[in-house]
């Protein structure tokens, strides 16, 4: 199936590309996000979410500017980019492909139409 | 960064508030499950600094390629002024770059040697003829290599021909040069395949050994890796081939297709004849100068031991880098000198264009300054634009380089591409690329001078260019500049052709219309050479048949035989004249060998006496023939017929007659004291014999009969280097040909863009002082004066250039004199032509300027532009 691990985007990075998928949001508001979105079963170190954000808005996958949220504060917003999209595409593929892979070799078998 | 992550603590906190906590129990939790807060302050910082690095650097690529195409949009948007700039640069870079491609290959690129600049030549000179450059004997060779400390080595060379004779194919010709075993070492070379010769294989009756060439090796053995064993017959020799030299070496020139032992010994050596060449490897240490003082020591030391065959013979320690070259060297930098004039002429017109383009666009650098950019991008958007154009030129300057060294090769003279093929390796394509580097810095720093704050402030306000009437007098003076180089390269061209007219009027002393001229070599086997009277019978049939063969042919006027054909130096012996004692100062004679029909057919005139003829055989008494220039020096008395001269031996020869003198050493070199002598009545070492044939119809259609003459009587005879004697006069003025040749097109091309510079500056000058000619038309001046303005402007220019020309070529003339012939380097005539005939260029180029200057209308001039 061809995955090592090293191809594999760290998770917590997927997942910030992930909560940023519908539009730009604040660090805060991206951390709530991950939480909502795994139902609390992947809890992020907030120590880590920050370093992880800058990372990426280094390597040109997230854009980041200063803005005003609905409380009219002053917060630093991330977005996407069109490399960070395409990346997230592709990182999703292959995590499913992995997933599938580890739960064969478990024996877990995912009923289709459920999970 | 601290406000961002404030932002979120703040955030937590109010959740957990929100839920029922207080103020500082949230605090107190939101900041532990936070972790290290200044740690990861610290990586977001990193993180930051890296991003902000990267942006700048893509600001700035992005800024440049954005100005790059901004550039080549205005290039579009004005394509007849980008291709005329365009091109002048790349035609100007071309031609540099083809130049230097020759300088290049033939004077700067090193040997193909180790350490090349230790290898030198040491030549013998002769005080009493003046010459120099002689070879060496090995008799002196010997004693050289005892007593020298400069070099760390010296070996012999010398070059000749020999005949390989194949089962199955024709006789090959073949370049071939004797060394002595060490040579290999002396050079710093080694074989590709086999070995080098051995001591012993270079002892007298040695076996026949050969190296080859890489080129032999290839061109005649089909690059056989096993060739090494293979036994050949060469000169009639079995000979066993040895060894393969490195690739690509051909030495002593190129050409040589392989080397053999010379054979020599101390014991055996001789001193009287001077046929060896020493090459020697300088020690750690020494120097040319050092090496020339020490064989100056040694030769004078020689004169003393052996004054019966030194007398007068002193040491010349050459670079072998120099070889061939010390001559060559003043024309090519001359030529070099002469394209650089001219790129330097077409750089000032398009700098011209460029500032007056630059004038027009005063107002868009107004603009973007108003706009807010900083100087800095203004400036980054003009050096984008220098920048593409010196990119662009230089391309196609490459492109038009390799078209330019395939004309120049084909233009070349042999003797200069023998010395290294001129090619666009990495030194060519290097020195292409820093001349189009400086003309893009030059063009991306003009319009930046050009338009300073005040300039940019003033066309702003005005709508108007500042800048005309403030930097008209640079563009003048870089015109006047322009003339004076077109005029320097005018008389240089000028002067040469002169050389080439006066070489061309030269009367060499032979006729070298309709002479055929071929050579053919006898295979020593068959042919013995021997020394002793007169036991070379074989030689003397074959020369007869030869002779006869070839003047029955139709077609044929007259056929002749000689060992040196007129213009060849060939050799020259010392002799005595009878009843006179031996004069050691009284230097040697050239000596010629020929057939009686040598003098009708290269049409040599008699002056007094008989020719040669069929009486000075074996049985008739041994007769010579001088040249005018042996009678009037040896014989001032006229009492030269009937004397009797002694050379080779106990004999004397009767002098029978007198003839003019035919030039030998080129064409530009008086005739030394020449005597002629039959070959019926001369030893003949085999070797290579010239065949003349006097022609009644073109020469060359007569080349295969007489190739079949020869073949017909042995045909293991090669016939060679075929050729008209009319070509061997045109050769040795190719030099001259092809310098001024060269020369005569740069400067027709310089005159034309000098021209062209005083055209467009007055041009311009009429179309930016429209308003003033109106004024001055509207306050009373007429046609007239406007016309005598413009022209007077032109002549100024004119005038400054013709000066600095005339200025110019003085200083310069003594670079030319070493390559004149027949005329001064200051030959008033030339220089009156070309200042008269430039000048009146020069004043006809602003005829049209003026002409439109007297055509403006006041009214509408003054109304506005």
């Amino acid at each position: 199936m061809g995955i090592d691990a090293d191809t594999l985007y760290g998770t917590l990075n997927l997942l910030v590309l992930r909560a940023l998928r519908d539009g730009p949001l604040h660090g805060l508001a991206v951390s709530r996000r991950i939480e909502a979105e795994t139902r609390g079963t992947l809890r992020v170190e907030e120590g880590a979410l920050y370093p992880a954000l800058h990372r990426l808005e280094r390597d040109g996958l997230l854009e980041g500017s200063w803005g005003r949220t609905d409380g009219n504060r002053r917060a630093k917003f991330y977005r996407l980019t069109r490399k960070g999209r395409r990346r997230l595409e592709r990182e999703s593929a292959q995590w499913a492909r992995h997933a599938e892979a580890v739960a064969a070799v478990l024996g877990l078998t995912t009923p289709p139409g459920r999970g | 960064m601290r406000e961002e992550l404030e932002f979120h603590i703040e955030g937590r906190i109010r959740e957990l508030v929100d839920q029922g906590w207080s103020e500082q129990g949230a605090r107190e939790q939101v900041l532990d499950r936070f972790g290290d807060m200044e740690e990861v302050e610290r990586l977001c910082r990193e993180y930051d600094a890296q991003r902000i690095e990267r942006d700048t650097w893509r600001w700035t690529v992005d800024g440049w390629m954005r100005d790059v195409r901004y550039a080549l949009r205005g290039m579009r948007r004005n394509p007849g002024f980008s291709a005329v700039v365009v091109a002048t640069l790349a035609i100007g870079i071309g031609a540099c770059t083809a130049v230097f491609s020759v300088v290049e290959g033939i004077i700067l690129r090193p040997l193909p040697f180790p350490e090349p600049e230790r290898l030198a030549v040491v030549w013998q000179d002769d005080r009493a003829t003046g010459t120099v450059r002689e070879d060496a004997s090995p008799a002196d060779y010997f004693d050289y290599v005892e007593r020298t400390r400069a070099f760390s080595e010296l070996g012999l060379v010398a070059s000749g021909t020999v005949v390989l004779t194949r089962p199955d194919a024709e006789p090959l010709r073949l370049s071939a040069a004797a060394v002595t075993p060490n040579l290999t070492s002396v050079l710093g070379l080694s074989v590709q395949l086999g070995r080098a010769f051995t001591p012993e294989e270079n002892l007298p009756g040695g076996p026949g050994v050969a190296i080859l060439s890489d080129g032999m090796w290839r061109r005649t053995f089909g690059a056989d890796p096993t060739v090494v064993g293979k036994v050949v017959t060469i000169d009639g020799e079995p000979t066993e081939i040895v060894g393969v030299l490195e690739t690509a070496i051909e030495f002593p020139s190129k050409g040589t297709d392989l080397w053999t032992p010379i054979r020599q010994t101390p014991a055996g050596a001789t001193r009287q004849s001077h046929w060896v060449r020493v090459i020697g490897r300088l020690s750690p240490g020494a120097t040319v100068a050092s090496a020339q003082a020490e064989m100056t020591r040694i030769m004078a030391a020689l004169e003393r031991e052996h004054p019966e065959a030194n007398t007068n013979r002193g040491a010349f320690v050459e670079r072998l880098s120099d070889v061939g070259r010390s001559d060559l060297r003043r024309t090519l930098w001359v030529l070099l000198g002469a394209v650089l004039a001219v790129f330097l002429i077409a750089c000032v017109n398009v700098a011209n264009l460029l500032l007056a383009r630059g004038a027009a666009r005063a107002r868009e650098f107004a603009v973007l300054g108003a706009l807010g950019a900083r100087p800095g991008q203004v400036r980054r958007r003009f050096a984008a634009e220098g920048l593409l154009v010196a990119g662009l030129s230089c391309a196609a300057g490459i492109a038009l380089a390799a078209g330019g060294i395939r004309a120049l090769t084909a233009m070349a003279p042999a003797e200069l591409l023998v010395l290294g093929e001129p090619r666009l390796d990495t030194a060519v394509l290097g020195f292409a690329l820093a001349v189009a580097a400086v003309v893009g810095v030059g063009f991306a720093l003009l319009p930046t001078l050009q338009h300073r704050d005040r300039a940019l402030q003033g066309a702003l306000r005005d709508g108007r260019s500042a800048d005309a009437s403030m930097r008209m007098p640079v563009r003048r003076v870089l015109v006047a500049g322009q003339l004076g180089l077109a005029v320097v390269l005018l008389i240089a061209a000028g002067l040469l052709a002169g050389t080439l007219r006066s070489l061309q009027a030269v009367d060499p002393g032979f006729r070298p219309d309709n002479l055929l001229r071929v050579s053919f070599a006898l295979p020593a086997s068959r042919y013995p050479a021997m020394d002793t009277w007169p036991d070379w019978q074989e030689i003397h049939q074959f020369n007869r048949a030869v002779v006869d063969g070839v003047s029955s042919l139709p077609g044929v006027r007259s056929a002749a035989l000689t060992l040196n054909h007129p213009l060849d130096p060939g050799w020259t012996n010392s002799f005595r004249i009878e009843g006179r004692p031996f004069d050691p100062d009284q230097g040697e004679m050239t000596t010629r060998l020929v057939s009686p029909s040598y003098f009708t057919t290269a049409g040599i005139e008699l002056v007094a006496g008989r020719f040669l003829d069929d009486r000075d055989d074996l049985d008739g008494e041994p007769a010579i023939v001088l040249n005018r220039e042996a009678a009037r020096r040896y014989f001032p008395d006229g009492d030269a017929l009937g004397s009797r001269i002694g050379f080779w031996g106990p004999n004397f020869r009767r002098i029978v007659g007198v003839v003019e003198n035919e030039r030998l050493h080129g064409l530009t070199a008086d005739a030394p004291p020449t005597m002629y002598a039959s070959l019926a009545q001369a030893p003949q070492r085999g070797g290579t014999v010239t065949l003349l044939v006097a022609t009644e119809v073109p020469p060359l259609s007569l080349v295969d009969g007489v190739r079949r003459a020869v073949t017909s009587i042995d045909r293991d005879v090669p016939v060679f280097d075929v050729t008209t004697m009319a070509a061997t006069v045109r050769e040795a003025s190719a030099r001259e040909r092809f310098a001024s040749l060269v020369l005569g097109i740069f400067a027709c091309v310089a005159v034309l863009l000098a021209v062209l510079g005083v055209h467009g500056v007055l041009a311009y000058l009429v179309a930016q002082r429209g308003r003033e000619v109106g004024v001055r038309m509207a306050l009373g001046a007429t046609r007239r004066d406007v016309v005598r303005m413009i022209v007077g402007q032109g002549a100024l220019m004119a005038g400054l250039g013709l000066t600095l020309g005339i200025v110019g070529a003085l200083s310069l003339s003594g670079l030319l004199r070493g390559l004149l012939f027949g005329v001064s380097s200051t030959d008033p005539g030339i220089y009156a032509a070309v200042v008269g005939g430039l000048g009146l260029v020069a004043l006809m180029a602003t005829a049209l300027p003026a002409a439109r200057a007297a055509g403006i209308d006041p009214a509408s001039s003054l109304r506005g532009e």
